[in-house]
């Protein structure tokens, strides 16, 4: 029993939709764990880059309170200020490192590091996360990500990759190919490029010529600069992409929408060296 | 058994395919997006350094500790063979993280978050291991050397490109 998904509908949510439809269990992929450092270190750096300017607007804010109010605090008895700035500090962090990793997996399912490398979590028997789900997710975080060896060995014993957190709220975090490759699309949308390209399957194009191909689209497009192409040249680009979609014929497609479908074909093939991202196949 | 809700494979003459558009404007990235995935960049890169780190500043409080006590450890090179040694490490891992990034994904994480990426100026192609050793370390080296003009070029170009890009004749795009 194998479905091809519609490539318009193309969203994990769909594809757990289809699932509860079918009374069927969906077969993800798990997360390779480079690939959860990499994203996980990714988070961290926001979450530095957003406290570094809190930080900054906080030690303006304290020390020219602390100037004016100094009296006050020090009449309450010795290191009262201190424990203040401290404890604010350590409010501050807790409030913006914990609030980020909520709001947005409770919201989206993904942070944003998780979603550059294709990664989202994704609760066992729900159709989506709960709130508790990813406040006992963060909370395990503390253990998993500061202590980092319980959490990898949970990572290496389970089999859907859990680590301690997915463990207790039920959850796992999952990886697809194509959610990854979707960053990287320049000339057209990912829903379109999928579109086209179940619609006409292009041949496997040799290296060289989807270079020189990607060198004319980029001056044609992107940079729209350096020579002018004349009608003849156009014509002679259109058979060259026509010998590599034949079927682009019988779909009357015009020439714009052929070169731009096709130097996204190149782009995902050649220029980051890969397949071009296939429907995945599920259930 | 088939699903009421998931279309078979699509064959040839079943819709009309809708006419494309160039998926939103490229344009040049600008100086703060670049700036801002830089410090992200730098927090990753701090992250990835963190094991030479943490050996760093141990040996250097060993070092400290027995140096104390006196004996063949006082005049050691220890201190100066872990500087090197973390240095090194650290321009290693950032020319493989720039270069691998650059050539696979085509952007950093930094650049990706806004939706940049490091183009080769002359066929807008991604660049490989020497176009990022000169960009991340020859270019950047010139730029940081006249008191940091070669970024703010960035700022007041048309095309945005500062003397690294120029020197590795590549080009920063973003998709608005």
């Amino acid at each position: 029993m194998t479905f091809v998904q519609n490539p318009a509908e193309s969203s994990y949510g769909s594809y757990n939709r289809i699932a509860l439809f079918e009374g069927a269990s969906v077969k993800y992929n798990p997360a390779p764990l480079m690939k959860r450092i990499i994203s996980y270190s990714v988070d961290m750096a926001i979450i530095m880059a957003v406290l570094y300017v809190f930080y900054i607007v906080f030690f303006v804010l304290i020390f020219s309170g602390a100037a004016i109010y100094s009296k006050l605090f020090y009449y309450r008895g010795g290191d009262f200020m201190l424990f203040v700035i401290l404890g604010l500090f350590l409010l501050s962090f807790l409030l913006i490192y914990d609030g980020y990793f909520i709001y947005f997996e409770y919201k989206k399912g993904f942070t944003l590091g998780k979603k550059l490398f294709g990664l989202r979590v994704v609760a066992l028997n729900k159709p989506r996360l709960t709130l508790s789900q990813c406040v006992l997710r963060d909370l395990f975080r503390i253990i998993d990500c500061l202590l980092i060896v319980p959490g990898l060995l949970s990572i290496a014993l389970t089999k859907k990759h859990q680590r301690l957190g997915d463990l207790v709220a039920g959850t796992w975090v999952v990886y697809s190919r194509r959610k990854e490759a979707e960053g990287s699309f320049i000339y057209v949308t990912p829903e379109q490029y999928h579109l086209y390209f179940e619609a006409l399957r292009p041949a496997v194009v040799p290296e060289d010529e989807s270079q020189s191909f990607l060198a004319f689209s980029h001056s044609e497009f992107i940079s729209k600069r350096g020579r002018t192409w004349t009608p003849g040249e156009y014509q002679e680009w259109e058979n060259f992409v026509l010998h590599y979609v034949p079927q682009a014929k019988a779909r009357g497609l015009d020439r714009n929408s052929l070169f731009l479908f096709f130097a996204e074909y190149c782009l995902q093939t050649v220029n980051l060296r890969k397949k071009p991202p296939q429907p995945e196949v599920k259930l | 058994m088939t699903s009421p809700i998931i279309p078979g494979p699509l064959t040839a003459g079943e819709f009309q395919l809708p006419k494309l558009e160039m998926a939103g404007a490229v344009v040049p990235g600008g100086f703060w997006y670049r700036f801002l995935a830089l410090v992200i960049d730098s927090f990753i890169l701090g992250f990835l350094n963190a094991p030479f780190t943490i050996f760093y500043y141990a040996a250097l409080f060993g070092y400290g500790y027995l140096a104390r006590r006196g004996g063949e450890f006082a005049g050691s090179v220890l201190p100066i063979f872990a500087t090197i040694l973390l240095y090194g490490a650290s321009v290693v891992i950032r020319f493989f993280y720039f270069a691998w990034f650059y050539k696979n994904k085509g952007a950093t994480p930094g650049k990706m978050i806004f939706r940049m990426r490091v183009i080769n100026f002359e066929n807008g192609q991604n660049i490989g291991y020497g176009k990022t050793f000169l960009r991340e370390f020859v270019g950047k080296f010139c730029s940081a050397l006249i008191l940091g003009i070669g970024f703010l070029m960035v700022g007041f170009r048309q095309d945005k490109r500062g003397l690294h890009d120029l020197i590795a004749n590549t080009q920063v795009i973003r998709r608005v």
